[in-house]
C-alpha cells in the first residue's frame, strides 16, 4: 500500500461515523478509524496518531471543543489538524470551509465537498 | 504518633517567631518566606495545615490560597489567614478562596493555638468521612454488580435445571414415584426461582426509572378473583373468608357480583403481581377464622381514580410500622425477604399510584391502594377473553410463512416450536448457525428466530452472513426478519443485536405472546404498507450514492427507532405540555435525525429533523408533532435511486 492516509472520526451517531468510514475508505486513499465517544477520542488519537481528525460538535458528554481542548493540550496530539463537521451550520454559512479559524464543514455539504476539504487540509 | 506538619508562610521574621514558638512544642513548623516557594514547599511536602500571611511580596497571600485550592492535590489542606486587625472586613475575600478561618495581628498565641487544634480535629474527621464514604460506595457497587450477575447470568442455567426434569418425565414409566416427586419438587423450584429473578429484574428497572409501562383498561375484579382462586390452599389452612365490596354509582357499597366490572389502568401481570403480595400478606397476618375484607371503590366523580382497601384483622408490629414499605423490612415471618411490600408500592408508583398503610389494635390493618380508573366496556372485556382463548389462528397473516427457528438446546427447540404451532406458519427447525445459514440459502425464509450462544456457529456471525448472502441475490423482494433470542436483556446487547442486522430482539425466556406479538408485528405491518403503497401510486424518488446501499437498511432502522423514540414520549404524554427533559430529549433526537439524513443524502427528511429539533428548543408541542407525522409519511412515500456520485 502506497501511504494511506490515516482519518479518524469522532461522532456520537453511528450512523455518520460507518457513512464517513465507508466513503472515506472507498476512495482508496484513507483508512478510517472512529469512536462516538468523545472521551475516547484523545486516547484514540495517542494509540492511532491519525493524520487528521473529523469532529462533531454536539456530542453528550464531552462535546466537540472538550474533545478539541484536549487534543491540543496533549503534546503527542496538538499539531494534527481538526475538520469539524457539524448539523450546526449550513453549507453556505462556512466560506471556504472556515468558520473563524476553525476547519469547519456542515453535513448537509456534499460528500465531494468534504473530501476536497480533507485533502486540502492534508497538503 | 507523628506530629502534624504546618506550614508558616510569612515575610516577617517577628511573627515567623512568635507563631513557631507558640505552636513548635506540639507540632512540626516548617517555614516559607514568600508565596512561591510556600507552593513549590507544599508541593513536594504537603503539610497538614497552612498560616498564611496576606501581604507578601510577590504573590500575595490571596494568589497562594487560590493557588493551592484550583490544585487537586492541595485544595483539601486547612488554610488558616494571618491578617492584621485593619484587615478583617477584607477577610470575606479569603475566606471566599477558599480558607478556612483567619486569625488577627498582633498574634494572640492562645488563639492561634485553639484554632490550628479545631481545625486540624475537623480535617481529620472529614477525611476519616471521606475514607467511610468510599468503603460504602464500593460496597454499594459490589451489590449492583451481584444484582446483576443475579439477574443476567443466573437466566441461562436456570433454563437447564427448569426443562431438564420435564424431559426426565417424559420417561416416568422407568423412574420410582419418589423420584417423580423429586424430578418435580427441582423443576417446580427452578420457576419459582425464575420468577424471582424476573421480579427483581423488573423492580430493578422500576427503582432506575427504566420500566417500559404499557398500560392498558383492565377488570382488576378478575385479577383479584383470580389471586384469591390461587392462594386457596392458603386460605383454606387458615380457614379465612374473604369479602369482596364494591361501589355502584349511587355509591351504595355492596358484595361484588359476578357480572360487575372494575376498571384501572395497568398491566395486568404487574396487578397481579402487586395484589397477590398484599392480599397473601393480609391472609399471613390475619388471625385464624377471620374475614379479609377487600373494597373496591369508584372515586370516578371526584379525582378520576379508584381507591381499593385491602382489610385484615391482624395488627403491624410496632417495630416495623414506620418502615413498612421500604425494602428488606420484615416483621417475624420466616424466611420473609422484606421484598414483598417493598414491590408492591414501587409496583403502585409505577403505576401511577399511591399505597397507605393504617394500623391499630382497635380497627386491624387496612392497605389502602390508589390507581388510575380506567373506562371498560362490556364488549372488549368479551372480545378480550375469547382472543386470549383462542390465539391458534393468526388471520392477519399470509398464508405460509416460512419460519426456522435456531437454537442449539433441543428442548429449548421443542418448546418454540409448540408455541409457534399457528395453521399459517411452515416451521422449521436447527440447531446451530451453520445449519440455519446453509438451509437458508437452499430455501428463502420470511421469518427466523435465532439464539446468540451456540456451537459450531453462533447467531451473530450466521446473521451476518445471512445479511451478506441477501445483498448479493439480485432478485430478492425483501429480506428475512431475523429476531434474536438472548439471555441477556440489557439495553446494550440489545443494540448491539440490532446493530449488527436483527430485526428485533427478545429476552429468554420467551413465551407464546411474545413470540405471537413479534410475528404480528412485522407481517401485519407490511401489509398496512402494501395496501397503502399500493394505493399511492405517487412516490417520491431520492437518489442516494451507490456506496451507500449497502448501509441503508441498518440506517434506516436506526432512524425509525429515533422516530419512535421520539413518538413514545409524545403519546405518554398525553397532553400538550412535556417536561424540561423530554424537551431536551427530543431536540437531541431532532439533531441526530437532522445530521444523519444529510449526510446520507436525504435532504427532505434532514430538514424535517431540524424543523423537530427547533420545534423543541422552542416547546412547541404541536410543531414536533406535526413534523414526526410529516416525517413519518415521507419515509414511507421514498423510492431510494441509487446513483454513481464521483
Amino acid at each position: 500500500m502506497e501511504n494511506l492516509k490515516k482519518i479518524m472520526v469522532v461522532d456520537d451517531d453511528p450512523a455518520v461515523t460507518t457513512l464517513l468510514k465507508t466513503k472515506l475508505e472507498k476512495t482508496g486513499k484513507f483508512i478510517v478509524v472512529f469512536t462516538n465517544k468523545g472521551k475516547l477520542a484523545l486516547e484514540l488519537a495517542k494509540t492511532e496518531k491519525p493524520d487528521l481528525i473529523v469532529c462533531d460538535i454536539e456530542m453528550p458528554g464531552m462535546d466537540g471543543g472538550d474533545v478539541a481542548r484536549s487534543l491540543m493540550d496533549n503534546q503527542e496530539t496538538k499539531d494534527i489538524p481538526i475538520l469539524f463537521c457539524s448539523s450546526l451550520v449550513m453549507p453556505s454559512d462556512t466560506k471556504n470551509g472556515m468558520v473563524g479559524k476553525q476547519h469547519m464543514m456542515s453535513k448537509a455539504a456534499k460528500f465531494s465537498d468534504i473530501l476536497a476539504k480533507i485533502e486540502s487540509m492534508l497538503l | 504518633m507523628n506530629k502534624k506538619n504546618i506550614l508558616i508562610v510569612d515575610d516577617t521574621e517577628a511573627n515567623i517567631d512568635i507563631l513557631v514558638d507558640t505552636l513548635g512544642d506540639d507540632y512540626e513548623v516548617s517555614v516559607a518566606m514568600d508565596g512561591e516557594s510556600a507552593i513549590e514547599d507544599v508541593r513536594t511536602n504537603p503539610p497538614d495545615l497552612i498560616l498564611l500571611d496576606i501581604m507578601m511580596p510577590g504573590i500575595d497571600g490571596y494568589e497562594v490560597c487560590r493557588r493551592l485550592k484550583s490544585d487537586k492535590k492541595t485544595k483539601n489542606i486547612p488554610i488558616i489567614f494571618i491578617t492584621a486587625l485593619s484587615q478583617v472586613e477584607d477577610e470575606t475575600k479569603g475566606l471566599k478562596l477558599g480558607a478556612v478561618d483567619y486569625v488577627t495581628k498582633p498574634i494572640s498565641p492562645s488563639i492561634v493555638k485553639a484554632r490550628v487544634e479545631n481545625h486540624l480535629e475537623l480535617k481529620q474527621a472529614r477525611e476519616e468521612l471521606e475514607r467511610q464514604n468510599h468503603i460504602l460506595q464500593e460496597n454499594i457497587h459490589l451489590r449492583e454488580e451481584i444484582d446483576r450477575i443475579s439477574r443476567h447470568d443466573l437466566k441461562t442455567p436456570l433454563n437447564s435445571i427448569i426443562s431438564i426434569p420435564r424431559i426426565l418425565l417424559q420417561d416416568s414409566c422407568r423412574l420410582a414415584p419418589d423420584q417423580v416427586e423429586l424430578l418435580e419438587m427441582i423443576e417446580q423450584s427452578g420457576h419459582i426461582m425464575l420468577n424471582m429473578i424476573n421480579l427483581s429484574l423488573d423492580m430493578f428497572k422500576m427503582e432506575k426509572g427504566s420500566y417500559k409501562l404499557n398500560p392498558v383498561p383492565l377488570n382488576i375484579l378478575s385479577v383479584i378473583k383470580k389471586i384469591i382462586f390461587d392462594l386457596r390452599s392458603l386460605t383454606d389452612a387458615k380457614a379465612i373468608k374473604f369479602n369482596l365490596l364494591i361501589n355502584d354509582l349511587a355509591n351504595n357499597i355492596r358484595v361484588a357480583s359476578d357480572c360487575d366490572i372494575f376498571g384501572v389502568l395497568g398491566e395486568e401481570l404487574l396487578c397481579y403481581s402487586m395484589f397477590a403480595n398484599l392480599i397473601k400478606n393480609a391472609v399471613e397476618a390475619s388471625p385464624n377464622s377471620e374475614t379479609v375484607t377487600i373494597k373496591l371503590l369508584n372515586k370516578i366523580f371526584e379525582t378520576e381514580q379508584v381507591e381499593i382497601a385491602i382489610h385484615n384483622k391482624g395488627v403491624v408490629p410496632l417495630s416495623i410500622r414506620d418502615n413498612f414499605f421500604e425494602k428488606y423490612a420484615t416483621a417475624e415471618k420466616k424466611g420473609g425477604t422484606g421484598l414483598g411490600t417493598y414491590s408492591a408500592k414501587l409496583m403502585a408508583q409505577t403505576l401511577g399510584g399511591e399505597i397507605l398503610m393504617s394500623t391499630s389494635e382497635a380497627d386491624g390493618t387496612t392497605i389502602t391502594l390508589t390507581l388510575k380508573y380506567a373506562k371498560i366496556d362490556r364488549t372488549a372485556i368479551s372480545e378480550s377473553a375469547a382472543s386470549n382463548q383462542a390465539i391458534s389462528t393468526l388471520p392477519q397473516l399470509p398464508p405460509q410463512l416460512r419460519v426456522m427457528v435456531v437454537d442449539d438446546d433441543e428442548y429449548n427447540l421443542l418448546i418454540l416450536k409448540k408455541y409457534l404451532n399457528y395453521p399459517e406458519l411452515d416451521i422449521e427447525l436447527a440447531d446451530n448457525g451453520q445449519s440455519a445459514l446453509n438451509k437458508f440459502k437452499a430455501r428463502d425464509f420470511d421469518l427466523i428466530f435465532m439464539d446468540m450462544e451456540m456451537p459450531v456457529m453462533d447467531g451473530i456471525e450466521a446473521v451476518s452472513l445471512m445479511r451478506r448472502w441477501e445483498s448479493e441475490q439480485s432478485n430478492r423482494e425483501r429480506n428475512a426478519i431475523v429476531i434474536a433470542l438472548s439471555g441477556h436483556d440489557d439495553s446494550n446487547t440489545c443494540q448491539n443485536c440490532l446493530d449488527i442486522g436483527f430485526d428485533a430482539y427478545l429476552s429468554k425466556p420467551v413465551n407464546s405472546r411474545q413470540l405471537r406479538e413479534s410475528i404480528l408485528q412485522f407481517f401485519k405491518n407490511q401489509n398496512d404498507n402494501q395496501d397503502t403503497n399500493s394505493k399511492q401510486h405517487h412516490k417520491n424518488q431520492v437518489e442516494i450514492d451507490s456506496d451507500l446501499e449497502d448501509l441503508i437498511p441498518s440506517f434506516m432502522i436506526d432512524k425509525k427507532s429515533e422516530i419512535e423514540q421520539i413518538e413514545e414520549i409524545i403519546i405518554k404524554s398525553e397532553s400538550p405540555f412535556l417536561t424540561e427533559n423530554s424537551y431536551k430529549i427530543i431536540q437531541k433526537l431532532g439533531h441526530k435525525l437532522k445530521g444523519g439524513f444529510n449526510m446520507y443524502g436525504f435532504k427532505e427528511q434532514g430538514s424535517i429533523g431540524s424543523l423537530i429539533e427547533e420545534a423543541a428548543r422552542e416547546h412547541d408541542f404541536q410543531t414536533i408533532k406535526n413534523n414526526v407525522d410529516l416525517l413519518k409519511n415521507s419515509l414511507n412515500n421514498i423510492e431510494i435511486r441509487y446513483i454513481t456520485i464521483d
